[in-house]
């Protein structure tokens, strides 16, 4: 998984322009963002990466680049 | 607990009781029209059966769908001997609600009657105890009520957006037998560190049910088509292919990882999320009862998961079941 696949991924799932996201951007803030878009988010990377993100990762978490390293890692 | 086999019980009849009340998760009004159509995509879920009176509703849905399974079966009150009562959304649990239901159902002093504390897996793990229990009777014409469901109304806050659009309020009578015979198979297992997936919470005046919709879909993704494999692996083989795999109603994101990751032809996996939500212990079955062919014979797999956590699974023969269609109460 490159870091540019990961952006466009997520571009996709939160149906926004790929260019306007970067490693920078804080998730909770996407106009989509919701309890159930995280729990789609989360079905979909698990679908796209082999990855079960948990919860408490996802609270410790804040910009798409601190959720690629939890995935990568 | 290691797999367990057991010889000597069947299932001989399901019936279903709803509330008549039906809500419709497009008439939400804390989600907009966009938030209620994603919702309704990816959950799977449209309808949700919701008792109004939450006072003694689950002990009037269990005491309707237990007369409605004599009346089914034509079984006498009096034959008897197993009454065990799955539910984790009693009125008052002390006594027991088995033992509340035994004695205004006038049931005979021979009955063993208990309750078993369980939600969404709590289906398998009724199937599991009462077929050893009736397994264990030293006398023949055994015969057993499992009942199985929630009012989960009663538990949900109403502003709960994470909780409320997903359960529904149903409950299932099934009637199971001595049979020298028959065969079932269970994996059942616990992983108690996911225990804050789905609790009771108190808030306010009162306990609500509060559900962590990602630990929910992780610790289900993990651990049940393991749970399932592990069983299939030991025990299918040729005569004891299943022809159905029943899951428990979770919601669509769940149902359908689970689904793929065992490999399970979708046209085998029923679901019954759309018209009634997830029913908790009910689900597994409801979902099968209005799938399965009356008087129809084969092997089916039963998979609960959920509050616990708990994971449990079952394969289990089908041979001359009776099935009522699902009844409404005004309630």
């Amino acid at each position: 998984m490159s870091e540019l696949d990961f952006l466009r991924f997520t571009a996709k799932e939160f149906q926004v322009e790929y260019s306007s996201l970067s490693f920078q951007t804080e998730y909770r803030n996407l106009p989509s963002w919701s309890s159930l878009n995280a729990l789609i988010f989360i079905s979909a990377i698990n679908d796209e990466y082999g990855v079960l993100v948990s919860s408490t990762d996802l609270s410790q978490s804040k910009t798409l680049g601190d959720l690629f390293n939890i995935i990568k890692n | 607990m290691p797999l367990s086999k057991i010889i000597g019980a069947k299932i001989s009849g399901i019936t279903t009781v709803l509330p008549s009340n039906k809500e419709d998760n497009l008439d939400l009004s804390m989600l907009d029209v966009n938030q209620k159509e994603e919702l309704i995509k990816h959950t799977g879920i449209r309808f949700r059966y919701i008792a109004k009176d939450k006072d003694q509703s689950v002990k009037v849905l269990f005491k309707t769908a237990i007369n409605k399974l004599l009346e089914t079966l034509v079984w006498d009150r009096g034959s008897i001997d197993v009454l065990v009562i799955v539910t984790q959304s009693a009125q008052s649990s002390i006594p027991s609600l088995a033992c509340q239901i035994h004695g205004e159902m006038d049931f005979s002093s021979s009955v063993l009657a208990y309750d078993i504390n369980s939600g969404c897996s709590g289906f398998v793990y009724g199937l599991h105890t009462v077929s050893q229990l009736l397994a264990s009777l030293d006398q023949k014409g055994k015969r057993a009520i499992l009942c199985c469901g929630d009012v989960s109304s009663s538990l949900t806050e109403e502003g709960d957006m994470a909780v409320k659009p997903i359960f529904s309020d149903a409950v299932c009578a099934i009637g199971i037998e001595g049979s020298n015979s028959m065969e079932s198979y269970f994996n059942l297992e616990t992983f108690g560190k996911g225990q804050k997936a789905i609790s009771l919470q108190k808030n306010g005046i009162g306990n609500w049910m509060r559900m962590d919709g990602i630990e929910v879909f992780n610790y289900a993704v993990k651990y049940v088509p393991k749970n399932i494999e592990t069983l299939l692996d030991r025990y299918s083989c040729e005569r004891k292919i299943p022809e159905m795999y029943v899951f428990h109603q979770a919601n669509l994101l769940i149902n359908n990882s689970i689904m793929k990751a065992i490999g399970a032809e979708e046209a085998a996996v029923p679901n019954s999320l759309y018209k009634y939500g997830n029913t908790a212990s009910a689900s597994i079955p409801l979902t099968f009862s209005l799938n399965w062919r009356h008087n129809k014979s084969g092997w089916v797999l039963f998979s609960g998961f959920g509050v616990g956590f708990s994971v449990a699974s079952a394969l289990v023969r089908i041979d001359g079941i009776k099935i009522a269609e699902p009844e409404f109460i005004s309630i």
